[in-house]
């Protein structure tokens, strides 16, 4: 595929010579023509000039201090970054499906709680003629129990007189 | 070193000098140089996990290259007033002893620096990188043509300021 030369560009051959960026046949032709072209020279000196001037330049040091300063610099980037990381990493992965599954028991497990405590109000309690369990003292009574016991079965039982009607 | 990947301090502490030198002509001061080779460090370090073994230093100038050319552009849409100065800032060295010489390439960076970056960037990376045409092309994501005639265009525009400037070599 041909390139579009920009404009004034039609001696750009001059500087890959110089650059020895041209094929031994190219190389060949550029030399050629400056032999027949005292305006091919001057121009090649031209350039040539522009490339020994910039290739003189003494390598610019960096001002003394600046690598501390630089490697300290990306050093605390690179803390900053592996902070962010770290504290992103350190947040509990929660497992959702494991924890559905733990509210769905813990439910359950009310549920059949606040039954069992109805029963019992109805059954062990005289004169009473209607079912109206404290609902509060149940649930009360059986948040305590479940956080004082372990045992999931145990914490069903009442562990002390309902209170209230 | 694994695998041929030098670590990011190893790049700072044995390509340091190459960096800063391309950073600081195409910038022309020590401040903006600073400034480019802090930022082409912070993108070795986050490149090297992809970086492939081979020229490193045309790898280097790839990135000094592409963080100049943000800049220009970031100052091309948002001009900025001069930056107040920064105490971390180090100040660049006192001027040599060999004055002539100094003011010598004091005249011809001032030249350099008047160059539209499009001529400049190639030229430095040219003669003061001393990269190939295909690595100047592969940093600036040209065609190699293009990278020639750009050389060869911002010489002539170089050494026209430098013989209006009374400096001729």
């Amino acid at each position: 595929m041909s390139e579009r030369r920009e404009p004034g560009t039609d001696h750009d051959e001059l500087s890959a010579y110089l650059d020895d960026e041209l094929t031994p046949n190219e190389r060949a032709d550029v030399e050629r023509r400056l032999a027949e072209s005292p305006a091919l020279r001057d121009e090649l000196d031209e350039v040539r000039g522009a490339r020994d001037a910039m290739r003189g330049l003494p390598s610019r040091e960096a001002p003394a201090g600046f690598w501390d300063n630089v490697i300290t610099g990306v050093r605390d980037a690179d803390v900053e970054a592996g902070e962010v990381e770290e504290q992103v990493n350190a947040a509990p992965v929660v497992d959702l499906d494991a924890r559905r599954r733990r509210w769905t028991r813990i439910g359950v497990f009310a549920g059949a709680a606040a039954a069992a405590a109805a029963v019992i109000a109805v059954v062990l309690l005289p004169g009473r003629t209607s079912v109206r369990p404290n609902v509060t003292a149940v649930a009360t009574q059986h948040a305590a129990s479940s956080s004082d016991i372990g045992d999931r079965i145990s914490s069903l039982a009442p562990v002390g007189p309902l209170v209230g009607r | 070193m694994a695998d041929g990947v030098p670590t990011w301090e190893a790049v700072a502490r044995d390509h340091g000098r190459f960096l800063y030198n391309v950073a600081y002509r195409l910038a022309g001061n020590d401040d903006d140089a600073q400034d480019l080779v802090q930022e082409s460090l912070l993108r070795v370090r986050r490149g090297l996990e992809h970086y492939q073994p081979g020229s490193l230093e045309g790898w280097l100038a790839r990135i000094v290259t592409n963080v100049f050319l943000d800049e220009m552009r970031r100052r091309k849409r948002r001009p900025t007033d001069a930056l107040p100065d920064d105490p971390g800032r180090v100040l660049p060295p006192a001027p040599a002893a060999d004055e002539a010489q100094t003011g010598l390439s004091d005249e011809i960076q001032a030249a350099l620096g008047d160059l539209p970056e499009e001529f400049r960037v190639p030229v430095v990376l040219c003669d003061v990188s001393d990269l190939s045409y295909e690595q100047i092309a592969d940093a600036t994501g040209v065609p190699i043509g293009t990278v020639r005639s750009r050389i060869h265009r911002g010489r002539r525009m170089l050494r026209a300021s430098l013989t209006a400037g009374g400096i001729e070599r």
